[in-house]
Formats: C-alpha cells, structure tokens, sequence
C-alpha cells in the first residue's frame, strides 16, 4: 500500500495517540530485518509519551518527591495520555496538570489525603514559568501625566505571580529548595495569599499581606485605576508600594471597556 | 530557482565539537577544554527573559556555535511555526551562529506537538513537500540551513532508499547536510539499509557537519538513544566517511544519562585520532 504524505502522518500521530495496538494504524509500514511494526510503533509511542512525562517530572519536581517515583509516574502516564502538546517548547507543557491533579484527588481514594497536591502542583507550575518570562522594562511613569484614570491600568510584571491556598504549601515547596524532606512536613490550613517573583534568575515564594495581594490581583485583572477605585475593601492607595517593589511591570493606556 | 545566500558573515566552526548540555555548562564557561566549538539545542534557549538569554551571551562570547533545532516540522504537512521560526533567528544572531540545522521528518501534525522524530516515506511527494518548506525556511532565516538524517523503527511502503531520498531533498532544496553516522547505522540494523551503500549515494560534497553519537541495543533493533559511547561499528564508518571530508566538522552528542564531560572529551579524542590516522595514511 502506497501512503500519502498526510495520510501517513495522521496514522502514524493517531498510533501514537492511541492505546491499541500499532498494528491498526500502520497496515502500510514495513520493518525488515530491525523491530517488527509493533515494536517499531511502540518506540515511537513510548518516546512521544516519554518526552512529556520527563517534562512533568523536571517541571513538577517537588511533587515527584512528596509522591515517589512510581506514583508520579502513574499520573504522569495518565496526563500525558489525554493532553496533548501544543508548543514545540516543552517548558510550556503541563500546564494544566495542577487541575488534573485536584481532580485525581477528587476521583481517587488513594490521593485523598492530599487535598493540597493540586495547590502544590499550581505553585510549583507558576514558580517554573516565572523562570521563562520575558524581563520587565523598567517602569516608566509618563502615561499619568497625558491620561485620566479611567483609561489607565497597571499591569504586574512578567516576572512576578500570585496565588491564593489553603494550605502551607509553600512551606513544602520552600522546603524542598533549601533540601529538607519535604515529607517531613505538616501541612497546615487556613488563607495563604501566596507571592512568587524570579529574583536573581530564581524563583521565591512568599506570604504576603491580603490587601497587597488584592490590589496585585485586581491589576492583574486588567482593571483601571478608576475600576479599582470604587472597588470596595481595595486600598488603591498602596499602589506606589507595588510600584516601588517592582511588581507593577507597566502602565498601559485604554479604554476601561474590558 | 534557490535563492543565493550570503556566506562569510557568520562565525565558523572546525575540529571536533560537543553539544552544550545543562550539567557541564559550569565547567565549559570556566575552564579550557580545548572544545573548538559547541552546538546548542535551539529548543533550551527559546526564553526571552530571565537566565537563558545571558547564557546564550556567556557561550557565544566563549565559543563559536551552531544552532541545531527540533522544532521545524520540515517534513511536517501543518503550516510553518512562523512563531518559532522568528525565534531560531533570533537566537542564531544572538549567539552568531556558524549555521542552523534540523531534521528531515516531521514532528507535529493536527496542531499537535509530538517531540520526536517521526519518519517520512521516501517518496517523491515527501521530496517535494520538505524540499519545499526547506527553501521557504532558508528564505525566511537568510541563510541555507542543513537537514540531518534521522534514525527510524519503521518504514512506509515507498519507491526510494533514505540516501536517494535526502540527496533529493539537499538538491530540490538546495540545502547542506548534517550526517548522523550513528542514525545511518541504526536505519541499516532495523531497516536493512546499507550504510556502506548510503555513503557512495549521499551528496558528500553537501556535508556541512558530522554528526557521532551512541545508541542502545534492544536485541532486535537499535534506539538512536545518545546515552552511550560511540558504537564500534559508527567509529568504522566515520574513518570511512572522513577520507571523503577530512575537515567536516564532528560533533558528539550525548542527551541521556548525561556523563562527566571528561567521557565527552574522551569521544572527541577519539574522533580526532581517528582524523589524524586517515590523514596521515592519505599522506
Ligand atoms: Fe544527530
């Protein structure tokens, strides 16, 4: 059988996509003398698969940890299997493992003692994409001199994140970067308005004050100066603190229709 | 017809080099190896921000490189990645990049990425098809690019032998090319294509680069895995392979179960000796 260009393409990605047998997809692929199709098809499944599951691990390391290989893995396979990859950058993938993760715990009676693993994973997700962000320019004021507050919005710099738990898991993720056994940890509960930011190429994560937390997140939003200040409870004036802390990346001018 | 590119304003690579990886960056920054030149993976400098980017000035400051990517879906039927593309160019004028390689297979489809190096068959339609995308590429990064033959565990039903096949493409395409004599070892293992055979077929004089790396033995067939030594078999067909291009740049890869960059070098020499004996014996 004689297979087009795309059509070899589509079985041979379908194959790889697929829990059956190579054999169904590549009628046309010939092996003599090496691996037969079914081996032949399972290097490459395992090796499509595997470049995503090694991605989770380096990306994911801490709950590799907590976890243990095998049960990492475990999830891993099972991600990989229904996620597929959309950028050539394999930095860029797993994003999505921190609601897998919530929903296996959800799911499954094995992980429900960890009810905090998907909070984990989404501190551990911001923490590794905040290395790969683009640098800020510095902040320049000018725009408050030539427009009114309803057009102006403060946005956060690319290199800071921001998230809200309720759970320490920053303890466990702080742990595991000074090299303590993050398993020997407690993890509390209560509010943890959670702070990531790259500094000196690294990624640090901290508890931070709600109301500053707030303000960060409302110009994360999008929201206008003038949004913010009708904004009940938002103490719009601390904004000169995120400014000078250098969470504020820039001052963008627009209209307030968002 | 090809678009003529200009050469000469590039920096230029010789000798046997190695390709750059995380667990040895430290020691090649800081200490001399004697390494003539490096080749990155494009793909681990793709960030803008942060580290990556002052990396990048820290090794081409040190040494001249080439840029060798796994992204282009050359052979691929989706659309160019014009995104990722603006990318490599970037980071060749970055690090000043000798020249661009990437390989003749094609690794998405359906918007999907697949992060391997999936086969093409040898077929007429797949020559025109990558040759194709080769030349819109090379017009897009200014510059001819070389394409490498990629190791492969499965063959489609098509007309053509891999060496036809690429000397096709190279030139349709009128691209270089970067020769992997390990994946043409393991295609003459699990394809039964006759490697001897495939270096008398290639385009040689279109060999920009020498690609020497080590593979895993599964019994059956080979996995082009670049966790080991260079394989007895490969260092014979590189002396080969060197009396046709005794100044071809070689390079070593390594990209599991990383080694001491001693074991890196220790290949290197290898690959040096192996020059100085066939060129002493053509002397
Ligand atoms: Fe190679």
């Amino acid at each position: 059988m004689n297979h087009t260009l795309a059509q070899w393409q589509r079985n041979l990605t379908r194959m790889i996509d697929a829990d059956e047998s190579p054999q169904h997809f590549l009628g046309g692929a010939m092996t003599v003398p090496g691996p037969t199709v079914e081996q032949g098809g399972l290097v490459y499944r395992s090796s499509s698969r595997g470049a995503r599951a090694m991605a989770l691990q380096d990306i994911y390391p801490v709950c590799l940890r907590l976890l243990g290989e095998r049960s990492f893995e475990g999830l891993a396979r099972e991600f990989v299997r229904r996620q597929p990859s959309v950028s050539g950058d394999l930095n860029r993938y797993g994003e999505g493992f921190a609601d897998f993760v919530r929903w296996i715990v959800d799911e499954q009676p094995a992980f429900a003692g960890l009810p905090w693993l998907g909070d984990l994973v989404g501190l551990e997700w911001l923490c590794h994409s905040l290395y790969y962000r683009d640098d800020s320019p510095p902040f320049d004021p000018a725009p408050l001199a030539s427009a009114g507050a309803e057009h102006l919005r403060p946005c956060p710099a690319a290199h800071v994140a921001w998230m809200h738990t309720r759970w320490s898991v920053h303890q466990i993720w702080r742990a595991h970067a000074d090299d303590v056994d993050p398993g020997e940890l407690r993890i509390e509960s209560g509010d943890y308005w959670l702070f990531c930011e790259r500094r000196n190429y690294r990624s640090v994560v901290s508890v931070i004050d709600p109301a500053l937390w707030q303000l960060l997140d409302a110009c994360g939003q999008g929201d206008t100066l003038a949004q913010m200040a009708v904004q009940e409870g938002l103490c719009v004036d601390r904004l000169g603190e995120l400014v000078e802390l250098g969470w504020i990346g820039t001052l963008e001018c627009g209209s307030d229709a968002v | 017809m090809a678009t003529a590119f200009p050469t000469g304003e590039r920096g230029s690579v010789s000798g046997v080099g190695i390709g750059l990886r995380d667990p040895h960056f430290d020691q090649l920054m800081t200490e001399d190896h004697g390494v003539p030149w490096l080749e990155l993976l494009a793909d681990n400098f793709l960030a803008r921000g942060g580290l990556t980017p002052r990396q990048l000035d820290r090794v081409a400051q040190r040494y001249p490189v080439t840029l060798h990517c796994v992204s282009m879906n050359l052979g691929g039927v989706d659309p160019l990645d014009k995104a990722y593309l603006r990318e490599i160019r970037r980071i060749a004028a970055q690090a000043n990049a000798a020249w661009i390689s990437d390989h003749a297979c094609f690794t998405a489809h359906g918007g999907q990425q697949y992060h391997d190096l999936l086969p093409l068959p040898y077929s007429d339609e797949s020559i025109r098809h990558i040759a194709g995308r080769i030349a819109d590429v090379q017009d897009y990064l200014g510059q001819r690019i070389a394409i490498e033959n990629v190791s492969a565990y499965l063959r489609v039903d098509a007309p053509l032998n891999e060496a036809a096949f690429l000397a096709a493409v190279c030139d349709e395409a009128d691209c270089t090319l970067l020769l992997d004599v390990n994946n043409l070892y393991v295609n003459q293992v699990n394809l039964g294509l006759d490697a001897r055979q495939a270096l008398a077929e290639l385009p040689l004089d279109r060999v920009r680069e020498i690609h020497l790396a080590g593979y895993e033995d599964k019994g059956d067939y080979l996995i082009d895995a670049h966790n080991s030594r260079v394989s007895d078999p490969v260092w014979v067909l590189f002396a080969e392979l060197i009396q046709a291009m005794l100044h071809a740049p070689v390079l070593i890869e390594w990209d599991k179960d990383i080694p001491p960059l001693a074991t890196l070098l220790a290949e290197a020499e290898r690959a040096r000796a192996i020059i100085r004996q066939v060129k002493e014996a053509a002397a």
